[in-house]
């Protein structure tokens, strides 16, 4: 028994059953890093803590050398990640979805083809591996961080892929979160036009709702709204994507299918389907609803500070490419969603 | 050290959740501030 173990605490971390007290340091140094984050956040205007959360996790991560009893408590992440989006269906809407009509859905389905398929075809060009290409689409295309880490288990790509894939789309979605409000007010957008836009190209939901209410509260609610339809799809996508890579034999052998096909499915999605039923049938109170909500954010604040916790550049070996493919798939898509929003909102 | 599986993380993802959804639902919070 070490000097650091006392007699109170070992014989409790068995009775536990699952060394609970090894996540604190961990969980406590992810929720310092994105309460600073919220913190910080709350003196710049317009600005989101998401960004800042992740940068000083970032930070972190690549200046100090972290003891080995962090680790396992920021490895939770994924986990609060889930957590956050299981109880984000309680606000999601399959309601809200049908509010933004059979176009913006059909926007979302040819928003999300265009950048699965170019961050595919750049990936090639690139010299990109095809599961790290697939995972910036799916992150360009859906849902940002979120998707990613789904895709990231449902085609059993390497944990460095999904953090170039994390960092290419935090990048860029950094970037947009700034250029967007100048865009859109160069070009004079009306409200409706620059929140479906800016709902069907900006990655990360956090960053589509600060991106739309940086502009105004019409143009916010209206890219949540589409944002968050996009979000619905993910489940959809992630499993299409996971069924043709073990169709072509990407992932292990399979001799029982169906059996696969459950096992890869991400369960949270289950869940986030749901609590978006739940909410559909008006199971939760206003008051519930924004509780929930606001619990989310909690969570998702513990898991940004674990992504940026995460982030290792030193293991980063794919150097320039992934952000040239990143870049290349979100002007495209920046463009082609822009395009169609002007001819199918006038 | 990975404390769960990735199977089961999902699914402690969906027992958190529902569980501060039932608390939520039987009033346990006043308010959850942002």
């Amino acid at each position: 028994m070490s000097g650091t173990e006392t007699v109170l605490t070992r014989p409790r971390v068995r009775q536990l059953g699952f060394k609970g007290l090894s996540l604190l340091p961990g969980l406590l140094l992810m929720f310092a890093v994105g309460y600073a984050g919220k913190l910080i956040s709350g003196y710049i205007p317009h600005s989101e803590y998401v960004l800042f959360a992740i940068a000083i996790g970032m930070i972190i991560r690549n200046t100090i050398p972290l003891p080995k009893a962090f680790t396992a408590g920021i490895a939770t992440y994924e986990m609060w990640l889930k957590t956050g989006i299981v109880l984000l269906g309680a606000r999601l809407a399959l309601q809200e979805v049908w509010t933004i009509g059979a176009t913006g859905i059909a926007l979302v389905v040819v928003e999300i083809a265009i950048s699965i398929t170019v961050a595919t075809w750049l990936g090639r060009v690139f010299g990109l591996t095809e599961k790290l290409s697939s995972l910036i689409g799916v992150g360009v295309g859906v849902c940002g961080v979120s998707a990613i880490i789904g895709a990231t288990g449902a085609i059993e790509a390497e944990e460095d892929d999904a953090t170039y894939a994390i960092a290419t789309i935090l990048l860029f979605g950094a970037l947009m979160l700034f250029l967007y409000p100048i865009i859109g007010n160069w070009l004079g957008m009306s409200d409706t036009i620059y929140g479906y836009w800016t709902g069907l190209s900006i990655d990360n939901t956090a960053e589509t709702v600060a991106t739309g209410f940086a502009y105004t509260e019409g143009a916010g609610n209206i890219a949540t709204v589409v944002k968050l339809s996009r979000n619905a799809l993910m489940g959809v996508v992630i499993l299409i994507m996971a069924i043709i890579y073990a169709r072509k034999g990407m992932t292990s052998e399979v001799k029982n299918k169906k059996a696969f096909l459950w096992k890869r499915l991400p369960k949270f999605l289950i869940g986030f389907l749901i609590f978006s039923l739940l909410a559909t049938i008006g199971f939760f109170t206003p008051a519930q609803t924004k509780m929930i909500s606001n619990a989310s954010k909690w969570v998702f604040l513990m898991t940004f500070a674990g992504v940026g916790l995460s982030t290792d550049f030193r293991r980063l070996r794919a150097g320039i490419k992934p952000f040239l493919v990143g870049f290349g798939v979100e002007t495209v898509v920046s463009l082609v969603t822009l395009g169609m929003v002007f001819l199918t909102m006038r | 050290m990975q404390v769960f599986s990735r199977i089961s993380r999902d699914w402690w993802a969906v027992i958190l959740a529902s569980g501060l959804a039932v608390l939520i639902k039987l009033g346990a919070f006043s308010k959850i501030a942002w």
